[in-house]
């Protein structure tokens, strides 16, 4: 175990954002959640007393007796954001005096540093280079990122769960931040960031980055597993797999989406365009693991191979 | 606040907590943060502040101790007779004019300048508003308007005005004067002049006082050492109103920001600080002022030579460079030296910097340039290609012009047009004379390849040769560890399997060149050792195991020789280094020079050394059988072998003239990217115990070369190929210097040390004098020791000591360039008697032949000559002749008994001769300078410190110099200078003179 190695990643400047995601996103996940089941135990409270929920304006579980039926923004939540833009302030502060800006030596275009690390934010896409054709990683994915995030409110049906944190109402859409943010794009940041050393070798937390480090791998495209030599061949044969695969996925989110009475009802005042776009999107997002998975245990470079793009 | 009711209740935590608490333990931080921003920002990253507190505190203790010091110098100074007297003339010749000045002070202050202020005034009032009038005329484009102006013009200059103008003679009265415009100006200019010859006589009559006073002072800064009370004041009060800021050196050009004196702050003070005066080092003034003064800070900064981040101010690493991301950290003080290579890339011999003289001349002597480029280190080679290259694009231009000309003859016979005809003719005249000049410039650059192909030279010896000149058995061993042999050998150890060496060997063997030796009867040991050991070879070479080894480093240690060499191969190279076996694969005028020297020994004296040296070995150690080295399918291997290691990089071998080198290029290796210098596995340790560096590389590298194959796991052949020097700590540290300040500097052009003038040609003869290690029998620099200066014999017999070969510290100016030109080409001075010593043959030692190429001949005159700042061309000085009674006096000073020059000086007769130790009259006129002979009479040891010749043999008498000793009978009634006689009378002297002198003596 290199712990002066360790140390010399978690303590660069430039991954202390980092280091400090590894504890405050499951802090905020568990808490908000913690505050999605209370108020969905409210909820069913409510459901379960006409009177109660007439009466009720405030919504606080459990409520007790005396305590006010509102609360005004001023100067009650007001105070608190106050508190929390005065804290964060001092964090920023003292951040700033502590730990100077993580400058390196003036750049050289003959000399790529290795490894060659974007900055934090995108560690994300720089690692979906490893599993996609650059054209797919660099430019398909993150547009549809993008595209996704601006089309969630219009092909969101579900009139509920608006200004309260519940679990029950919106469990397909925490469902889906969490896999989609937590679980990819959060790990793939921290993959870059923690775990990529020189040669974007896989090294192990506490493994010395060793640049000399040779191992062994051939990545393989499919077909050439399978013993498919020739095109067309070869682009029919990675268009029939991606067409099982989007096949297999559509059906599996199909059966999620119309997993509960609830979920059915919010499909139905779906339209098939909304319907269409919300399924091509979760398709994509489903790819990206599933490739992640052939590459990293299967050592499978490219699934569909053709003249114009690989997958 | 909501209303609450009279039941049991629970207080809403929303709406009855208190976050007072909170808020002021938030606040109290956040400003807490804000204090400590602004003091983070105004101390801790401001620590020069500290420093300059400090500094002025303890420079401002230093100067008040050092300040009575000094003054009490200043008044002793003050007090000794010669002060007293100037300062009483002084104070005379102040008396004298007293009351001269103070009479026309007061006319100019009192009078003149007054009455002159007010005339201006008065008159320049009237001036603006001519000019205005001026203006507007020159801007009018109306006729009409502009004959208004002009009347309105001269209505002013018309106008009359009253002035109150104070009375010259300074009674302090004023005159009311009516003046027109005229008259005003009139009075101002003349009261201008009268101002100027008021001053100017002032001037004058103050000459003499001033002159006195120029003398005083002048005494008191020549015998003072350091400074004076009042300079220190100054000093003190300029301390005190110092502010505390940045110290900053900014130079456009390069961009470059240095505020290294804001700790820095006693480098540049005008008192020698040392490194605890002020209890801390930093505070140190520049330990070399003098380079200081070369280098001016604000034209070079600082980080220029040392390299650092000048920028960076806030901490000792930072500004230092002592940082991973700062590409150019501080040079360690061990190699502060680097820093002058990078502008003085051009030369092997810096001045002062010695520790990289040093490594450039180990790069030089250890022959690293065989494998590895650097510019400027075999730069021959390469203009050799150039040049061959060159006539081979002449020679095809001058093939197409010759074509083309046909062609223009054939049309200008066939063309119908007479015109066009002509134009055809004069176009086949032109490439003609095109072709003629072409000619001329082919002509020329063949001369450079004879002189180049003779200058190239690799650093070991041929290896065409070793059948005739070495032991076969002792080959291989030689191969396998050369300092097993010979201990410090120049010869490498290079990491070699028993099957390589085998292989090698039999390659070299067998294509070697066949040759027959004259067979020579063994000679006198005894007396090859006496010429051994006086002749000159020891200036290179040495001899003598371990501690008894005495002698030159340049050449091999001869020890063992005995035990490898041939007699008879060693006779003939003894006798003549260039006698060589015919190569059929090189023509001999290209066939490369030796860099031994020709001695100019007979045979029988070659052959004496010889034995000499056949005799130094131990006793005989029986080699083991080689007779591997007949196997045609060994050599077969071997070739490969030799290629890989690069054997051909420093010697000749058969079929492989034109190999390359196979090192890298290191003329920039200092700025090479870190990151392209194989650690290998030594990497992680390298970066934990902080040599992750240029430095630590080279180090560790030059300590071993084999150092980062260390748990590599390789074939043998893909291992490092480096051969181990066996070098010591401080030549490590001195290539490791010159490799540091291999950078592509980015400094332009007027920075760099790139001399176009004399210094120039001083470059390129340092080049030529390392290279043939002129220095291992003559100083050449002062403090440069020879090789014989450590010879036992030559360091502890007086008798000995004198014949030292000479200094040469002020050749240029002593000899004429042509006569040291065609010295240098053949020290015998003589074609047919040459076993001698051209100029001095007294000494034992000998003045070999080197086989310098014209270039070098004409490059080494140029350097002896620009280094002493001669004239180019040099022009031979007029010389008075002599007359009849001149050369009587001359005659008697020469042979008199205070200055019995014939004692010492050589004659030419072999029977006096025995006892000279100084050279013949006879080549002086030939080769020295008059002007340079002159001051050697009058002072020799100035000239040349510890020589033979008498200092003092004059005495200055008014304006001239008399012979100090007796003056003879003759010379007493001539009235010219007696240094002045003697030069001419030895310019013009020749073989009847120098007989009539010995009849004399």
């Amino acid at each position: 175990m290199d712990w002066h190695q360790l140390w010399t990643i978690v303590s660069l400047p430039d991954n202390i954002p980092i280091v400090g995601m590894l504890f405050i996103i499951p802090f905020f996940t568990w808490y908000g959640l913690r505050q999605a089941f209370a108020n969905d135990r409210l909820i069913q409270e409510l459901d379960a007393d006409k009177k109660l929920a007439r009466t009720h304006h405030r919504k606080a579980h459990p409520f007790k007796k005396g305590w006010a039926r509102e609360v005004s923004v001023w100067p009650y939540l007001l105070r608190m954001e106050f508190l929390a833009a005065v804290i964060v302030t001092f964090i920023l502060m003292v951040w700033s005096i502590t730990l100077d800006a993580p400058l390196e030596e003036p750049a050289n275009p003959s000399l790529t540093m290795n490894p060659s690390k974007a900055p934090w934010y995108f560690l994300g896409l720089q690692e979906m280079l490893v599993y996609f054709d650059p054209w797919i990683a660099g430019v398909v994915m993150p547009t549809l990122i993008i595209v996704g995030l601006i089309a969630i409110p219009y092909i969101d049906e579900n009139p509920l769960g608006n200004g309260y944190y519940t679990y029950k109402q919106r469990r397909f859409a925490i469902w889906t931040f969490i896999f989609g943010f937590i679980i990819l794009w959060c790990s793939m940041i921290v993959i870059g960031t923690l775990i990529r050393g020189p040669g974007w070798m896989w090294f192990w937390p506490g493994m010395t980055w060793d640049h000399n480090r040779l191992i062994f791998e051939i990545n393989r495209d499919l077909h050439e597993i399978i013993g498919i030599t020739s095109q067309p061949w070869i682009g029919i044969f990675g268009g029939l797999v991606v067409g099982g695969f989007v096949a297999v996925s559509g059906y599996a989110c199909h059966r999620i989406i119309t997993a509960t009475e609830f979920s059915r009802n919010i499909l139905a005042r779906m339209s098939l365009l909304q319907y269409a776009i919300l399924q091509t999107l979760l398709i994509i997002m489903l790819a990206l693991p599933v490739k992640i998975a052939a590459r990293l245990l299967f050592r499978i470079k490219y699934v569909w191979v053709t003249p114009w793009f690989n997958v | 606040m909501p209303r609450a009711k009279k039941v049991q209740t629970d207080p809403d935590p929303i709406t009855t907590k208190s976050y007072s608490v909170h808020l002021l333990v938030s606040m109290v931080l956040l400003t807490g943060s804000l204090v400590w921003a602004v003091y983070d920002e105004v101390e801790v990253m401001r620590p020069y502040k500290e420093y300059q507190a400090r500094f002025q505190a303890y420079y401002s203790r230093f100067l008040q101790e050092l300040r009575p010091q000094q003054a009490a110098k200043e008044q002793e100074i003050r007090n000794s007779a010669e002060y007293q007297e100037v300062s009483a003339e002084l104070e005379a010749a102040e008396q004298a004019v007293r009351d001269r000045i103070a009479e026309l002070d007061q006319r100019t202050g009192q009078g003149v300048i007054p009455r002159l202020t007010a005339a201006r005034n008065a008159f320049q009032v009237l001036r603006s508003e001519i000019d205005a009038l001026r203006y507007l005329i020159e801007v009018s484009d109306d006729e009409g308007e502009r004959s208004d102006l002009r009347e309105e013009i001269a209505e002013i200059r018309n106008r009359v005005v009253d002035v109150d103008l104070p009375l010259a003679d300074g009674s302090g009265e004023v005159e009311e004067v009516a003046m027109t415009f005229e008259d005003l100006e009139r009075e101002f200019l003349g009261l201008q002049e009268e101002r100027a010859a008021l001053q100017s006589e002032r001037v004058d009559a103050l000459t003499e006082a001033n002159r006195l006073r120029l003398e005083r002072d002048g005494l008191m800064s020549e015998r003072l050492v350091g400074l004076g009370a009042a300079q220190i004041d100054g000093l003190l009060a300029n301390l005190r109103d110092s502010p505390i800021g940045i110290q900053q050196i900014h130079l456009m050009d390069i961009d470059l920001v240095d505020r290294c004196e804001s700790c820095h702050l006693g480098i540049r003070q005008p008192v020698e600080i040392g490194r605890t005066d002020l209890l801390y080092p930093v505070f140190q003034s520049h330990p070399q002022p003098d380079l200081l003064a070369i280098h001016d800070p604000e034209a070079f900064g600082c980080s220029s030579c040392h390299n650092g981040n000048g920028r960076a101010t806030r901490s000792v690493t930072k500004g230092h460079g002592r940082h991973k991301f700062w590409l150019w950290p501080m040079f360690y003080p061990e190699n502060v030296e680097a820093g002058c290579q990078q502008c003085h890339s051009k030369e092997i011999v810096t001045p002062g910097g010695e520790t990289l003289n040093q490594g450039r001349e180990l790069y030089m002597n250890k022959g690293c340039w065989g494998c590895h480029r650097f510019e400027g280190f075999d730069a021959e080679s390469e203009q050799l290609t150039q040049v061959r290259q060159d006539m081979r694009n002449l020679s095809s231009a001058r093939d197409a012009n010759a074509k083309e000309m046909r062609v223009s003859l054939d049309l200008g016979d066939t063309s119908p047009d007479r015109e066009a005809s002509q134009r055809y003719y004069a176009r086949a005249e032109e490439l003609r004379l095109t072709n003629t000049r072409i000619d001329a410039e082919l002509h020329t650059l063949r001369t450079e390849e004879l002189n180049l192909a003779r200058e190239v030279k690799k650093f070991g010896p041929s290896l065409k040769e070793i059948k005739l000149k070495d032991r076969k058995e002792w080959i291989p061993e030689w191969i396998k560890d050369p300092h097993e042999f010979r201990p410090g050998s120049k010869m490498p150890v290079f990491r070699l399997l028993d099957e390589e060496v085998q292989q090698i060997s039999a390659y070299l063997w067998q294509n070697a060149l066949d040759g027959q030796l004259v067979q020579h009867p063994s000679g006198d040991a005894e007396r090859g050792r006496e010429l051994f050991e006086t002749r000159g070879c020891m200036g290179c070479h040495s001899i003598g195991e371990g501690a008894e080894e005495t002698g030159g480093t340049f050449a091999a240690n001869l020890s063992r020789v005995g035990e490898k060499m041939n007699f008879d191969y060693m006779v003939r190279w003894i006798h003549d280094p260039s006698e060589v076996t015919p190569d059929p694969a090189v023509p001999d005028e290209l066939r490369p020079r030796p860099i031994m020297p020709n001695m100019r020994l007979t045979v029988a004296e070659s052959r004496d050394i010889a034995t000499y040296l056949s005799g130094q070995a131990r006793d005989r150690i029986e080699y083991p059988d080689a007779s591997f080295m007949d196997d045609p399918a060994m050599a077969e291997a071997g070739l490969a072998a030799v290629r890989h290691y690069g054997c051909a990089g420093c010697h000749e071998i058969s079929g492989l003239e034109g190999e390359g080198r196979i090192g890298t290029d290191l003329t920039f290796e200092g700025s090479k990217p870190l990151d392209r210098l194989d650690f290998a596995l030594k990497t992680h340790e390298a970066e934990l115990e902080g040599w992750h560096s240029h430095k630590g590389f080279f180090e560790h590298k030059l300590e071993n070369p084999a150092f980062f194959d260390e748990g590599k796991e390789r074939e043998h052949l893909e291992r490092l190929r480096m051969p181990n020097f066996n070098l010591g700590a401080d030549e490590i540290n001195a290539l490791t210097t010159f490799l540091l300040g291999a950078v592509e500097t980015t400094f332009p052009e007027q920075y760099r040390f790139e001399p176009e003038d004399a210094r120039a040609d001083v470059q390129a003869g340092w080049w030529i004098i390392t290279r043939h290690n002129c220095t291992g029998c003559h100083q050449i620099r002062p403090g440069n020791v020879s090789s014989f200066m450590t010879i036992p014999r030559y360091t502890d017999d007086p008798d000995w000591a004198e014949q030292l070969p000479p200094q040469l510290y002020t050749e240029g100016a002593r000899v004429q360039p042509n006569w040291l030109t065609s010295f240098l080409r053949n020290p015998a001075l003589s074609d047919v008697d040459v076993n001698r010593n051209g100029v001095r043959d007294y000494l034992h030692a000998r003045m070999p032949t080197f086989y310098f190429s014209d270039r070098q001949l004409a490059k080494l005159t140029k350097f002896f000559m620009a280094r002493d700042s001669q004239p180019v061309p040099h022009m031979v000085e007029d010389m008075e002749p002599l007359t009849q009674a001149e050369r009587s006096v001359g005659r008697q000073l020469f042979t008199s008994d205070a200055a019995p020059c014939l004692d010492c000086h050589m004659t030419g007769v072999p029977s006096q001769d025995v006892n000279a130790t100084a050279p013949n009259f006879l080549i002086a006129a030939e080769r020295l300078k008059p002007n340079w002979t002159y001051r050697w009479l009058l002072e020799p040891a100035s000239i040349a410190p510890g020589t033979a010749m008498p200092s003092e043999l004059f005495q200055r008498d008014g304006d001239r110099w008399v012979f100090a000793g007796e003056i003879p009978q003759q010379a007493r009634q001539y009235g010219g200078d007696h240094a002045d006689l003697l030069t001419r009378y030895m310019f013009q002297m020749d073989s009847a003179e120098l007989r009539r002198l010995q009849a004399l003596q």
